[in-house]
C-alpha cells in the first residue's frame, strides 16, 4: 500500500516539479515572482483540450498546443506586466502579474466555461502491474517529460549563448545591459521558455487527473512557488527535487493525516522554509555587503 | 584618560575572504582616532563589528569594560555607540528636525498606546524631547534650518545633521564613516571645526575613517593604519606620515 | 489643481460632516446604507493596513485573515458562550493582534517578495483552518445566527444603527492611526521602511517595532472583524479571501495617501463602485485584475508613496 502512495506522491511531484522549472527559472534570471503563472498553466491545459478536441482527441496535439500557446502568453505577459516595472521595486512585478492572474483566471473562465471539464483526450492506457503497486502509462510519460524538460534547461542553461545571457542578467541586469547584452531579447526569451513549460505541465497534469476547471491556476502556482522554494529559488535541479519532496510530503500526509489540511501542509512547508532557510536546498547563501 | 572601547585579537571572515583580522585596538576617551588605510582595508567592516551590524568570528569587542560582540545593534546603541554613512543617510520627506528626533527617540519612553492616549506625560516627555533635538541643532549650527526638508539641505549641511542626528542617540563613542567625503575644501574646515567642538563641549569620542589626509594629519590625535584587514602603524598623525609601511600600503610595494 | 490649504484640511472635516447626516437623505435606505456599511469597513481595513503596508514598508498580503480571526473570535464567543457584543469586542481586538503578531514573526527574518509570500501563506493557513476545524467553526458551511449588538436589552439590529457603529469603529481605527503615525513608533517606522540599517544603528529595535505594527493593524481589523460578524450575522470561512486581502491593498495604493479620504475614495472605487454596477458579477475579478496591474503600472510615486510626508509639517505635536 505505501508503495502505491509513494508512487502516486513521486508522480504528484514530478507535476509539481514541471509547474516549479519555469517559475524558478523567472526568478532566477529576473528576479521576479510571477504570480500568473499558474494561471499559465491553466490557460495552456485548456488550450491543449481545445486543440485536441479538433483532431480527434488526440493527446499529442495537445502537447504541442498547451506548449506553444503557453510561450505565446508568456510573451504576452513579458509586453504587459513585467517589462513596465522592471525598473521598480523588485514586488511591482509580483503585485502586476497577480493583476494579471485574476484577469486570466477570469478570461479563462469566460472563454471555457465555469464548470470543471473532463479532460478528453486519447491516452495510451498500459499498466504494468507489480506486486506491490502498478505503474499507468500516463506517469511513466510524466516522469520521462520532466526528466527531459530539465535535460533541455539545463542544456540551454550551460551550453548555449541564450544561457549565459540569462546567467548573466540574473547576475545583474546593468552590467549585463553595459556588456552589450539584449536584456530584453533574454526577458522574452525566459517568459517564453518557462511558460511554456507551464502550459505543458498543464496538459500534462490535467490529463493525468482526467479534469480541468479555471480554477486551477491560483493553486499551481502556490504549489510552484512552494516546490521552488524548497529546492531553491533559480535552481533547476532544486525545483525538480523541490517538487518530488513536496509531492511526497502531500501525498504521505493525505493519506495518513487528513486530506482536506492537504493545502495548509504545503502552506507550511512553504513558510518554514522560508524562515529556517529561505534559500532553499540548493539555493546560494549570499551575505549581502552594508 | 581611560580606555572607552577596546578591541581584543578582534577577527571576522566572509567565507573564505578575511576582512579583518588579530586586530588589537584601544580607543581611549575623548580622542579623536583616526583610521586610515586602503581600499578595502577593512575599515567599514571595523565600524559594522563596533555597531554591532556583523559578529566577530573571532577576538571580542569591549566598551566601558564591558563584552559588547554578542549584542544586538540597537542594544549596542542604547549603550552609546553610534555612526554616520558616507554616503549621508537621512530619511528623505522629514525634516531636519525630524531626522535629529529620530535620533533620539531610543530615549524617549512612549509606547504605542501612550502614542494613542497621547495624555499629558506623554506630551511633556515629547517636548523634552524635541527641546533635546533643538539642543542637538544648536550644537551644529543648524537651528534655523530645523523645518526645511532635510534633503534639500547642501550637502556640507545635511552632514552636520547626520552627525547631530548621531549624537542624539546619546553616544559616548561617535563612529564617522568618510565625513569629508564630496566635501568642498570649506565644507571640510567647517566640519574639523564642528567635530573639534563636539569633543570639547560633549565629551564624546570619535572615531573616523578618512581618506583625507589633510583632515587626518590635522584633526586625529592619533591614528591606525590598517592594510588587508591588518594593522600595519599605529601613532600620532606625524609618526604615521613617516612610516614606510603605511607609505608603501597606499604607493603600493616594489613597482 | 491646487487648492487653498484651509480648504483642503477642512475639506476632511466637511465631507465627514456630510457622511454623518447622509442616513438622512438617502432613498432606497436598507440598499443604500448597506453600501455605505460596506464603505466605512473598507476604509476600517486600509486604515490598519496602512500602518503596516504604507508606513513600515512591510508586504503583507494576508491581511483579510486578521479580518477573519476577529469575526470569528467575535462571533463564536456570542453564538457559543453567550458573551454580549461589547464583551467579545475587545476579545477580538486582542485575539487578532496575537495572530497578526505571529503572522508578523517572519518579516524579523525575510523582507519584500518572499514576505509577501509567507503573509499570504499564513493568510491562507488561517482559512484553512477555519474551513477545516469543523467542530468549533463550523466548517465551511458557516457560522449563523451571530446576534446583534444590544443594549440595555434592546438587541438594535437595524441598518442606521450598524451606520453609526461602524462608523465609530473606522472614525476610531483612523484615529489610532494617525496618532501612531505621528508617534515614536511611527517615526521608527518610517525609519525601517527607509534603511533598515541606519535604524539600527539608531537604536531603533527593527523586531519589536515591526511586531508592534503587525499587531496593532491586526487589532484594528479584527475589530472590524467582530462588526462584520454581528451586522452579517453570518460569517464562512469564504467571507476572508486572499483576494479580498488583496483587494484592501489596491483600495490603499489607489487611494493614494493613506488619510481619511484617500481610504474612503480607495475604496469607493474598487469596493463600492463594483457593488453598484454589481450585475459585472464575475468580471469584476478581471476589471480587478487589470486594474492592479494598470496601477503599479501607472502610479507615478511608485507603491510607497503611500505615506510621503510633507517636510514642512513637523508631525510629531508635542
Amino acid at each position: 500500500m505505501i508503495y502505491q502512495q509513494l508512487l502516486n506522491g513521486l508522480v504528484l511531484g514530478v507535476g509539481y516539479a514541471l509547474t516549479a522549472l519555469g517559475f524558478s527559472m523567472i526568478f532566477g534570471v529576473l528576479r521576479v515572482v510571477n504570480f500568473a503563472h499558474g494561471n499559465v498553466y491553466m490557460v495552456g491545459a485548456f488550450a491543449g483540450l481545445t486543440a485536441a478536441q479538433y483532431c480527434g482527441n488526440n493527446f499529442y496535439v495537445s502537447i504541442l498546443a498547451g506548449t506553444v500557446v503557453g510561450a505565446l502568453l508568456g510573451l504576452v505577459l513579458e509586453r504587459l506586466v513585467f517589462r513596465p516595472v522592471r525598473h521598480m521595486e523588485p514586488f511591482a512585478g509580483l503585485l502586476t502579474s497577480t493583476g494579471a492572474l485574476f484577469a486570466l483566471g477570469i478570461i479563462g473562465m469566460l472563454i471555457w466555461g465555469a464548470s470543471p471539464k473532463p479532460y478528453d483526450v486519447n491516452l495510451p492506457d498500459m499498466v504494468w502491474e507489480f506486486e506491490h503497486f502498478s505503474i499507468y502509462y500516463m506517469q511513466v510519460f510524466m516522469m520521462v517529460a520532466a526528466l527531459l524538460a530539465m535535460l533541455v534547461l539545463w542544456w540551454i542553461v550551460s551550453k548555449t549563448h541564450v544561457g549565459i545571457a540569462m546567467r548573466a542578467t540574473s547576475h545583474s541586469t546593468t552590467i549585463s545591459q553595459l556588456m552589450g547584452i539584449d536584456v530584453n531579447g533574454v526577458t522574452k526569451f525566459t517568459l517564453a521558455v518557462s511558460s511554456a513549460l507551464a502550459g505543458l505541465a498543464g496538459v500534462l497534469i490535467s490529463a493525468y487527473y482526467g479534469i480541468i476547471s479555471f480554477s486551477v491556476g491560483f493553486n499551481a502556482g502556490i504549489k510552484a512557488f512552494t516546490a521552488a522554494v524548497i529546492g531553491g529559488i533559480g535552481s533547476i535541479s532544486g525545483s525538480v527535487v523541490g517538487g518530488i519532496l513536496l509531492g511526497l510530503a502531500e501525498g504521505l500526509a493525505s493519506g495518513y493525516i487528513s486530506s482536506s489540511y492537504r493545502d495548509a501542509i504545503a502552506f507550511a512547508i512553504l513558510i518554514l522554509v522560508l524562515l529556517v532557510r529561505p534559500t532553499g536546498l540548493f539555493g546560494k547563501t549570499t551575505t549581502q555587503k552594508m | 584618560m581611560h580606555v572607552l572601547l577596546e578591541t581584543r585579537d578582534l577577527g571576522i571572515q566572509f567565507g573564505g575572504l578575511v576582512a579583518l583580522q588579530g586586530l588589537n585596538l584601544r580607543v581611549k576617551s575623548e580622542e579623536i582616532l583616526g583610521v586610515i588605510g586602503p581600499n578595502g582595508a577593512g575599515k567599514t567592516t571595523l565600524l559594522n563589528l563596533m555597531t554591532g551590524v556583523y559578529r566577530p568570528t573571532s577576538g571580542h569587542i569591549l566598551f566601558k569594560g564591558n563584552l559588547i560582540d554578542r549584542l544586538a545593534p540597537h542594544t549596542i546603541a542604547f549603550l552609546g555607540i553610534s555612526r554616520t554613512f558616507q554616503n549621508i543617510r537621512l530619511i528623505p520627506f522629514l525634516s531636519v528636525l525630524e531626522n535629529v528626533m529620530l535620533g533620539r527617540a531610543l530615549r524617549v519612553k512612549e509606547s504605542p498606546l501612550d502614542s494613542i492616549l497621547l495624555h499629558s506625560k506623554v506630551k511633556a516627555e515629547r517636548a523634552r524631547w524635541r527641546d533635546f533635538a533643538e539642543r542637538m541643532l544648536d550644537y551644529v549650527g543648524l537651528r534655523n534650518e530645523a523645518d526645511k526638508e532635510a534633503i534639500s539641505l547642501p550637502y556640507g549641511k545635511q552632514r552636520a545633521v547626520e552627525i547631530a542626528r548621531a549624537i542624539a542617540t546619546g553616544a559616548e563613542l561617535l563612529l564617522l564613516d568618510e565625513p569629508g567625503a564630496g566635501m568642498s575644501k570649506q565644507e571640510k574646515e567647517e566640519l574639523m571645526n564642528l567635530i573639534r567642538d563636539l569633543r570639547a563641549r560633549m565629551k564624546i569620542t570619535i572615531v573616523l575613517i578618512e581618506h583625507d589626509m589633510k583632515i587626518v594629519l590635522n584633526l586625529v590625535d592619533r591614528a591606525v593604519v590598517l592594510n588587508f584587514g591588518v594593522k600595519i602603524a599605529e601613532g600620532p598623525p606625524d609618526t604615521i606620515k613617516s612610516d614606510t609601511k603605511v607609505i608603501e600600503a597606499y604607493l603600493g610595494a616594489g613597482d | 489643481m491646487q487648492w487653498p490649504s484651509s480648504l483642503k484640511s477642512n475639506l476632511q472635516w466637511w465631507l465627514l460632516l456630510g457622511w454623518l447626516i447622509l442616513p438622512v437623505f438617502l432613498h432606497n435606505w436598507s440598499y443604500s446604507l448597506h453600501v455605505l456599511i460596506m464603505l466605512a469597513v473598507w476604509v476600517l481595513l486600509t486604515q490598519s493596513l496602512n500602518l503596516v503596508l504604507g508606513l513600515a514598508g512591510q508586504l503583507q498580503l494576508g491581511h483579510a485573515a486578521n479580518f477573519g480571526i476577529g469575526a470569528y473570535i467575535s462571533g463564536l464567543l456570542m453564538v457559543d458562550v453567550g458573551l454580549s457584543f461589547w464583551t467579545t469586542l475587545p476579545i477580538a481586538f486582542l485575539g487578532a493582534a496575537l495572530v497578526g503578531t505571529l503572522i508578523g514573526l517572519p518579516s524579523l527574518r525575510v523582507g519584500g517578495d518572499y514576505l509577501g509570500i509567507v503573509t499570504l501563506g499564513f493568510g491562507e493557513i488561517t482559512r484553512i483552518f477555519l474551513t477545516n476545524w469543523v467542530s468549533i467553526t463550523r466548517g465551511p458551511m458557516g457560522l449563523p445566527g451571530i446576534p446583534a449588538p444590544s443594549v440595555a436589552g434592546f438587541n438594535l439590529s437595524s441598518k442606521v444603527f450598524f451606520f453609526y457603529l461602524v462608523t465609530a469603529l473606522a472614525l476610531f481605527t483612523w484615529f489610532a492611526m494617525q496618532r501612531i503615525n505621528n508617534s515614536k513608533m511611527g517615526l521608527q517606522l518610517l525609519a525601517i521602511r527607509n534603511d533598515e540599517h541606519c535604524a539600527q544603528v539608531l537604536g531603533v529595535n527593527i523586531g519589536a517595532v515591526k511586531l508592534w505594527a503587525f499587531a496593532i493593524s491586526a487589532a484594528f481589523a479584527g475589530l472590524g472583524g467582530a462588526f462584520y460578524a454581528s451586522y452579517f450575522s453570518f460569517i464562512s470561512p469564504d467571507s476572508f479571501l486572499f483576494v479580498d486581502s488583496l483587494a484592501v491593498l489596491c483600495m490603499l495604493i489607489v487611494g493614494g495617501r493613506g488619510n481619511l479620504v484617500g481610504s474612503a475614495f480607495g475604496a469607493f472605487i474598487l469596493g463600492v463602485a463594483p457593488e453598484l454596477f454589481r450585475f459585472l458579477g464575475d468580471y469584476r475579478m478581471l476589471i480587478f485584475g487589470v486594474l492592479l496591474t494598470v496601477m503599479v503600472i501607472y502610479r507615478p510615486s511608485g507603491i510607497w508613496g503611500l505615506d510621503k510626508r510633507k517636510y514642512n509639517t513637523i508631525s510629531i505635536k508635542a
